[in-house]
């Protein structure tokens, strides 16, 4: 029996042990990113009795032990203390969290102060990651899969109210209205 | 009035902001944080120690904009475009609570034991220092990022050329009169006043010669209208180290 799309997308993702974007596990395993996205998302039911599942960061994918298992695994794998997040870093990876990806223009239009050294230390600890983006001409910033590894979630989208603070009109309006100024 | 501070720790302008109502327990509108604006405004003067130098800018541009809407509950027809474009202040800072709430969630999350794991383990560190290039990488590769990186230094709007002029300060010329008083008992004015090409530098040395005149460091001397000015010290030991007073 030839193996399915889905087989083939779950040992890519077990033997390499990395994430990869949906598009290049496309690539692997012949299919078009839309059949890959369909395949990840049986996939992911499948698994949903397992101690795995697929973890999500923006396009990325990787496989992971679910956090309920946390206790035991830790027991023969070591996480990297992670040491405890001062109040501005916890707010600028809060709204990269919800909102990201975004520029550091609109990461300050929000703290209402200015991020670089915040956001550099931290890149440096591994949680946020710097993406070129040729469209805005300047880096977006992002939460890492180490970071949502840490939260044990599946993916940013599990935080509590993601919808309603990814989509509220308020963070639409004080975005747009940074765009205009930045395009005027 | 005499106002007591309880906010003791704060990180930016809006969270200051935020604290200042939230203590007072009021509701995010134009009005209360109108009523905050005095508290925020002394807090910034009396703070200044505390507020890192690369963050002041933000913490003025949120004073002024709540000293702006205080003068507009005052004045309704008060009307400047400058200050009303962006989003306006009630807008960000009800956002900014919302994040600050949704990072106590988050905290919690680090903070727990839920972690998830994954197959790759992290090698022991070399601590042999290497150069590992990845593969593929070529000269051109590099000069390509260097030239990213140097694009990327360029400010995406130049700021104006005028701000960035070095800035002369009175202080400065008081220094140069000091200078010059100690090599000649007298010069005249023009010779000092042409040394400058800068419009803005000749005022400004024209000042600091007004406030020597007036602290009576030193004596000048006009035979007429529109004639040279001839200058001599009268105090030179003060002139050295003379601060401006009116600065």
């Amino acid at each position: 029996m030839p193996a399915s799309l889905e087989q083939k997308l779950e040992a890519v993702l077990f033997a390499a042990a990395k994430p990869f974007s949906i598009r290049r596990l496309a690539e692997l395993c012949d299919a078009t990113p839309k059949e890959a996205e369909q395949a990840l998302v049986t996939l992911e039911e499948r698994l949903a009795d397992t101690a795995l599942m697929v973890q999500r960061s923006g396009q990325d994918v990787q496989l992971v032990t679910r956090s309920e298992l946390a206790e035991t695994v830790k027991q023969v794998v070591r996480e990297e203390t992670a040491g405890e997040l001062t109040r501005p870093s916890l707010e600028a990876l809060t709204i990269l969290a919800y909102r990201g990806p975004l520029t550091r223009p609109e990461l300050e239009q929000i703290r209402g102060v200015q991020c670089a050294v915040i956001l550099r230390n931290l890149m440096i600890r591994g949680l946020v990651e710097e993406k070129e983006e040729v469209r805005l001409g300047q880096p977006t910033y992002a939460v890492t899969f180490d970071f949502i590894r840490h939260l044990g979630l599946k993916s940013v989208q599990d935080l509590p109210t993601y919808e309603e603070l990814r989509g509220h009109e308020n963070v639409v309006d004080v975005l747009k209205d940074l765009e205009e100024k930045e395009t005027a | 009035m005499p106002v007591t501070f309880q906010t003791a720790k704060f990180e930016g302008p809006l969270d200051l902001l935020l604290q200042l109502v939230e203590q007072e327990e009021l509701v995010i509108t134009e009005v209360s944080l109108a009523a905050v604006a005095g508290q925020f405004v002394t807090y910034i003067r009396e703070g200044q120690g505390k507020i890192p130098p690369e963050e002041l800018a933000d913490f003025l541009v949120v004073a002024a904009k709540l000293v702006y809407m205080k003068s507009k509950l005052l004045i309704p027809s008060l009307n400047m475009e400058e200050l009303d474009e962006g989003p306006d202040l009630a807008t960000q800072l009800r956002l900014y609570q919302q994040f600050v709430t949704a990072s106590r969630e988050i905290n919690r999350l680090w903070n727990g034991d839920r972690v998830c794991f994954t197959r790759d383990r992290k090698p022991a560190r070399s601590l042999e220092v290497t150069f590992s290039p990845p593969p593929g990488v070529s000269v051109g590769t590099l000069q390509e990022l260097m030239n990213n990186v140097i694009q990327r230094l360029t400010p995406i709007k130049a700021l104006p050329q005028t701000a960035l002029k070095r800035i002369i300060t009175i202080q400065d010329k008081i220094k140069e009169f000091a200078d010059r008083l100690r090599h000649a008992v007298k010069f005249h004015w023009s010779s000092f006043w042409n040394t400058s090409t800068e419009r803005t530098e000749k005022v400004i040395s024209f000042l600091a010669l007004l406030e020597l005149v007036k602290q009576r460091v030193v004596n000048v001397k006009q035979e007429a209208l529109f004639e040279d000015i001839e200058i001599s010290a009268n105090d030179l030991d003060r002139l050295a180290d003379l601060q401006p007073e009116f600065v």
